[in-house]
């Protein structure tokens, strides 16, 4: 089975179903309100008040907030839930991000615009009390200073979006709308774009490659447990997702938008879009892989032969697929808690089926180093990368001049909250684990 | 010019030079100066050290008298304080190995760093490297002698000298169940691919995590009579009393908390809650006893089929909580079990 | 310490390996006693079954880490 091959539709010919995306990019270096919304030469101007007028929802949102963050500013963002990429498709059927901002028509080809550099971001705090695992978590991006390099979006421009719930709105109705309202932003922003000539225009597609080239195939896991930690395909929630297969341009187009708000550390929208494992895989395609595509699964299934099953599940797809080789990731680099019972099933089905596996993990434990690093392990996993998490300490981080998003901050429930403008000295930097992924950061025994 | 470093050597009665019949039964014993492959290791020092006394005990001895060894040991390295203390290698010699890692996690204990060396297989290697004492890797056999006393002389002198350390492979001591964060200068998708094609081709590889194993727990003995069963419940589901009056975290807990259920038939919801992270906590905040089946025990005291149900149920949050908080938490509260004469535990986990 | 302690949990596989001597398996880890998409005097009846086998766990010597199934 091959993935991308040209399509012959009918009717539409080859605007949908072609697998074959070009992505525009046009980089974002300063952005501005003004009194327009315009794009140019790397300067994004934005009329603030007529991007309220488009992604508002008085009916959910009793406030929303719009502010702009510079890296290298003393800025703090806090309470951050997701970041998203700004996207929309210039051609094609489909749509950046389907399923929410379009019918949930196959994405991944036709032109997509993309503005790099830059990140909607989404802060608030949810309406209803939350305890236990479906509960968010606090997560802070700072724009400078020496917990920066460790936090994802700390070097993007950032659109930061601060949403107040309408009175007696229910956390999944508020939930829903930020979704709705993150990704609107983002499509808005993106359209300044849209009868631009891109700077830098890429092509994505699986192309067909030297036959001896082994053919690998990328297994990811997605986060899956309920409101305030999901992830949504094609705009639905994967709670009864069974293994699935995705285009790498499908994840290229948004069509995994996170709603998993648990650890500060990992998943977010935008590192789907700008998923690191898809990503090299894609750059060595015909080189020194075949890629052959990816398998979405969900993860934190509730029982342990649910765990097995999921495994096999899993294997099976990639199997078919004609994999050799797999690639595994979950939450985006971050495995944690019980779904790493999930993960291993997986890597040993993959291994007692024939396909070799390398797997990326991050390791937890003390401070110092000196724990089990993994929650669970098979004898399968012979061949695993860590992004580190073990004997590590983020460098605190000084008082900051500007907060974004509240006042206060709390980093654990066991702890009383402080100020956010203050030093922190704190664990709960967003997207860290995926950005240890990025720096290249391991962990080695000493 | 650095001081030269003061070393106390332990030898089995083997390598001491006594052997057959008498080795098992020697007891502790110490000398002045190196002995036997003590002088190979002081060829190895270079001038940079000198061991000041050397001591001995057969693997038979230590069997039998395992903590009177310990308490002599102890002793003798408090009289003759050294810089660094060096055990063995004792290669695939399981006592000597046992005896080796005990020694050098006493020595550490007393603040005095310590290093030995072991073939992997060890059982001591297992053990010990859990207990974080620096063990150098070796050969099975004496035939590695002098690379092994090298590798561990250069390590001792290190941390003699509390000069900072390269990793377990550069320095060539087994993995102590310590690790560290690093950065490699290639991101992680990079070295995952690179690492995918290696092993496809067959080509060697090292994976970045290898696992640590725990060790057996021996059993408690079973129940013989349930009827006068003294039952305690104990959990790591964070069920918690409403409005965490504890301030259990949801994560990484490193306390526990007692909560009263004397008099109570069931739990009751409204009156708990679940704080811990790991779980979807909606079915326990709906019924708690579906958490710590309180309902069900209460019936089964009251029926005679359990002895009696203890007042306390103990909590603390399991969720990514550190190996060695835990160890800390299951010892402390199994210590109050004992005081109060508990005799047997159900513990639901989530 | 010598008290004979029986964990009830799902994750089977992780409580053998970390040496847990007795464990019953049942329910799913956010409710280990409990079965909730059952009518609740048909869940209660399951629940004190499962705490029975909790029980008989205690009472049976074992060697090494051993699952105890209750479905």
């Amino acid at each position: 089975m091959w993935l991308g091959a040209s399509g012959k539709g009918n009717g539409m010919t080859g605007d949908v179903g072609t697998f074959r995306l070009e992505q525009g990019v046009f980089p974002v270096q300063r952005a501005t309100f003004a009194s327009a919304t315009h794009y140019h030469d790397g300067m994004l101007q934005i009329d603030r008040a007529a991007l309220l007028g488009a992604i508002a929802e008085p009916r959910y949102m009793a406030d929303l907030a719009i502010h702009l963050a510079h890296p290298g500013e003393s800025c703090r963002i806090v309470h951050v839930l997701d970041t998203v990429a700004p996207l929309v498709k210039v051609q094609g059927r489909s749509s950046a991000y389907p399923g929410f901002l379009g019918p949930a028509i196959p994405a991944g080809d036709g032109r997509t615009h993309a503005l790099a550099g830059f990140a909607i971001v989404v802060c608030a705090h949810f309406p209803e009390p939350t305890s236990g695992a479906l509960s968010p978590a606090e997560a802070i991006i700072d724009m400078s200073g020496p917990a920066a390099p460790y936090c994802a979006c700390g070097d993007t421009v950032n659109l930061v979006l601060v949403a107040q719930p309408a009175p007696g709105i229910t956390n999944a109705d508020f939930d829903a709308a930020l979704h709705r309202v993150k990704l609107k932003a983002a499509t808005y922003l993106a359209r300044t774009t849209a009868a631009l000539a891109p700077p830098v225009l890429e092509t994505y597609e699986l192309h067909a490659v030297d036959p001896a080239l082994p053919r690998v195939v990328y297994l990811d896991q997605l986060h899956q447990q309920g409101l305030m930690a999901q992830t949504f395909l094609y705009g639905q929630h994967t709670q009864g997702l069974e293994p699935t297969v995705l285009h790498p341009n499908e994840l290229l187009d948004g069509a995994l938008v996170n709603g998993n708000y648990r650890q500060p550390g990992r998943a977010a929208t935008y590192g789907h879009t700008h998923n690191f494992l898809l990503r090299e895989l894609y750059r060595r395609h015909g080189h020194d892989v075949h890629f052959l595509g990816v398998v979405i699964g969900r993860g934190w299934q509730d029982a342990q032969a649910r765990k097995e099953r999921q495994g096999w599940m899993m294997a099976r797809v990639a199997r078919l697929l004609g994999a050799q080789v797999a690639l595994l990731s979950a939450d985006v680099g971050g495995t944690g808690g019980n779904n790493t019972i999930d993960f291993m099933q997986t890597v040993k089905a993959c291994e007692q089926m024939g396909l070799q596996t390398v797997a990326v993990m991050q390791e937890s434990g003390n401070p110092d180093g000196s724990d089990p690093t993994v929650v669970d392990f098979v004898p399968e996993a012979d061949a695993l990368v860590s992004v580190g998490g073990i004997g590590w300490h983020t460098p605190s981080a000084p008082a900051v001049e500007r907060v974004i998003g509240g006042t206060t901050v709390r980093p654990s429930i066991a702890e009383a909250p402080r100020a956010s403008a203050g030093p922190l000295d704190v664990e709960c930097w967003y997207g860290a684990i995926w950005k240890r992924a990025e720096l290249g950061l391991s962990a080695v025994d000493v | 010019m650095p001081d030269m470093v003061r070393i106390v050597h332990y030898l089995n009665a083997f390598f001491g030079g006594v052997g057959g019949e008498a080795e098992a039964q020697t007891p502790v014993s110490v000398h002045a100066g190196a002995l036997g492959p003590g002088r190979l290791l002081e060829h190895a020092l270079a001038g940079q050290g000198q061991v000041a006394a050397t001591l001995m005990c057969g693997d038979g001895y230590w069997a039998e008298h395992e903590e009177t060894v310990v308490q002599q040991v102890r002793e003798h390295l408090q009289q003759l304080k050294p810089d660094v203390f060096l055990a063995g290698p004792a290669f695939r010699s399981g006592r000597y190995g046992l005896a080796c890692g005990r020694l050098c996690l006493e020595a550490e204990r007393l603040g005095i760093p310590a290093v030995t060396g072991m073939h992997v297989e060890n059982p001591g290697s297992d053990l010990y490297r859990s207990e974080h004492v620096y063990i150098v890797a070796t050969e099975a056999s004496a035939v590695g002698m002098r690379p092994a006393l090298e590798r561990m002389v250069a390590l001792a002198i290190k941390r003699a000298r509390h000069e900072p350390l390269g990793t377990a492979a550069e320095e060539g001591f087994l993995p102590r169940a310590v690790r560290r964060t690093v950065p490699t200068g290639i991101p992680a998708a990079q070295r995952a691919v690179d690492m995918a094609l290696r092993k496809w081709r067959g080509e060697p590889y090292t994976s970045e995590i290898a696992v640590e194993t725990f060790e057996a727990v021996p059993p408690a003995p079973a129940v013989s009579n349930p009827a006068q069963m003294w039952l305690a419940l104990v959990t790591e589901s964070g069920l918690v009393r409403k409005g965490n009056p504890d301030r259990l975290p949801s994560a990484a807990a490193t306390h526990w908390a007692a909560y009263t259920i004397a008099g109570m038939e069931r739990l009751v919801a409204g009156e708990w809650d679940a704080v811990h992270g790991g779980y979807d906590n909606t079915a326990a905040l709906q019924d708690p006893n579906r958490v710590v089946p309180l309902d069900a025990l209460r019936a089964l005291e009251r029926e005679g089929v359990i002895g009696k149900l203890d007042d306390t149920l103990f909590v603390t949050v399991g969720n990514i909580g550190s190996l060695n908080a835990m160890k800390r938490i299951g010892a402390e509260i199994a210590a109050r079990l004992v005081q109060r004469g508990v005799q047997a535990v159900v513990l639901p986990a989530t | 310490m010598g008290i004979p302690t029986v964990l009830a949990t799902c994750l089977y596989t992780v409580a053998t390996r970390v040496g847990a001597n007795r464990i019953v398996r049942g329910g799913r880890f956010h409710h280990p006693f409990g079965a909730p998409e059952k009518p609740l005097a048909e869940e209660y009846a399951w629940r004190r079954q499962f705490v029975e086998q909790t029980i008989r766990a205690l009472c049976t010597p074992v060697q090494q880490p051993t699952v105890f199934d209750v479905e």
